[in-house]
């Protein structure tokens, strides 16, 4: 009895997993394309319409691959976390450092890789829109980068 | 149980997947030879058209001044271009369709062999995953040929045709990338199962 129900416990979250796992790659997978059609070959051929179709067409591809993003975000957080708590146990260096500490230099690591990579697929689109939104973004980017250094430096610091 | 089934039973699963590859190579092999010319011959007919529309016919119309019902000439041979360029295009379509078929097959064969999957699922997986990229990447193209002529019919026919297939080629990829996530998604929960474990150790 104890046997199945553990049993069953078990199947369930295998199957969470999986659907988890479906979910994620298939939303992943969407962005992606849409990003790939949209920013190499509709915008492209926007723009050779005219600057009014080139901004609509960066719309409609901007909201679909935002919301999708949108839906990642929580999974890829939790996705920086794991890889962050295998990274500890993987790479040895900062050795004198708490292993709390370490898992947040590795996860600041892994958020500033992550917010580059989120600018870097924006920029095609939010260059379409207008120059000043990318200089926004930029800004917005850097800042958050330099705040999540700062919290990095702060940890070296420490040490030294 | 019938025998057929009790048979089928028996065959080992190896030899179910060699069987499944020869078909699928057998049945591509079928439909290059014959949907492949006509495929060819109709791309190489629009391809004339297109060409012989834009460097002869319309510099002709554009030169003469008369109107007929109140449309310019170049404006009603644009349009008997874009008509005639539709049907080349959309009688190809089925074709490809065949092709795409008879490449999934092989895809899946190729694919599965390597991890032992080839099944009925996975060759459906494929071909919807192919076709959906396929078609997309059609219509740009296509799109291409189109885009001079409809923008003599008028300006902005061109911009919405291009608003409506950006919006259908979002449906289109959401499909495909579906399947796909069904042909990954037996390889990702086990990643996924793998790193968890490794994270807790």
């Amino acid at each position: 009895m104890g046997y199945n129900n553990e049993h069953k416990r078990a199947e369930a979250e295998k199957s969470k997993i999986d659907d988890l796992c479906y979910k994620v790659t298939s939303n992943l997978l969407l962005a992606l394309m849409i990003w790939l059609f949209g920013v190499l070959v509709f915008i492209p051929i926007a723009k050779t319409i005219g600057a009014n179709v080139k901004l609509f067409i960066a719309l409609i591809i901007f909201l679909p691959f935002t919301g999708l993003i949108l839906q990642l975000f929580p999974k890829i957080l939790e996705l920086i976390d794991i890889f962050s708590l295998f990274s500890i146990k993987k790479f040895r260096f900062l050795r004198g450092v708490k292993e709390g500490e370490r898992f947040l230099v590795f996860k600041s690591i892994y958020t500033i890789i992550f917010a580059i990579v989120i600018y870097l697929l924006y920029f095609p689109l939010l260059i379409s829109f207008h120059p000043a939104i990318n200089g926004i973004a930029i800004i917005i980017v850097v800042l958050t980068v330099f705040f999540i250094l700062v919290r990095v430096l702060n940890i070296f610091f420490k040490q030294i | 149980m019938s025998k057929e089934e009790e048979k089928r039973k028996e065959v080992p699963e190896e030899k179910k997947i060699e069987s499944f590859g020869a078909d699928a190579y057998t049945e591509s092999a079928k439909a290059v030879r014959e949907v492949g010319a006509r495929v060819v011959l109709s791309i190489i007919a629009a391809i004339l058209i297109w060409l012989f529309g834009e460097m002869v016919f319309l510099p002709i119309s554009k030169s003469l001044s008369q109107v007929f019902l109140g449309y310019p000439v170049h404006s009603i041979i644009s349009f008997i271009i874009v008509v005639v360029l539709a049907i080349i295009i959309f009688s190809v379509f089925i074709d490809i369709r065949r092709l795409t078929s008879a490449i999934a097959g092989v895809l899946a064969f190729e694919v599965g062999k390597v991890s032992g999957e080839a099944d009925m699922e996975a060759f459906r997986n494929y071909r919807i995953a192919l076709d959906g990229i396929i078609y997309v990447i059609i219509v740009a193209l296509t799109y291409l040929l189109f885009a001079d002529y409809m923008g003599q019919i008028h300006p902005a026919i061109p911009a919405i045709v291009l608003i409506l297939i950006v919006i259908w080629s979002i449906f289109a990829l959401w499909r495909s990338t579906r399947a796909i996530a069904h042909i990954l998604g037996r390889h990702t929960s086990k990643w996924a199962e793998e790193l968890e474990k490794r994270a807790k150790k």
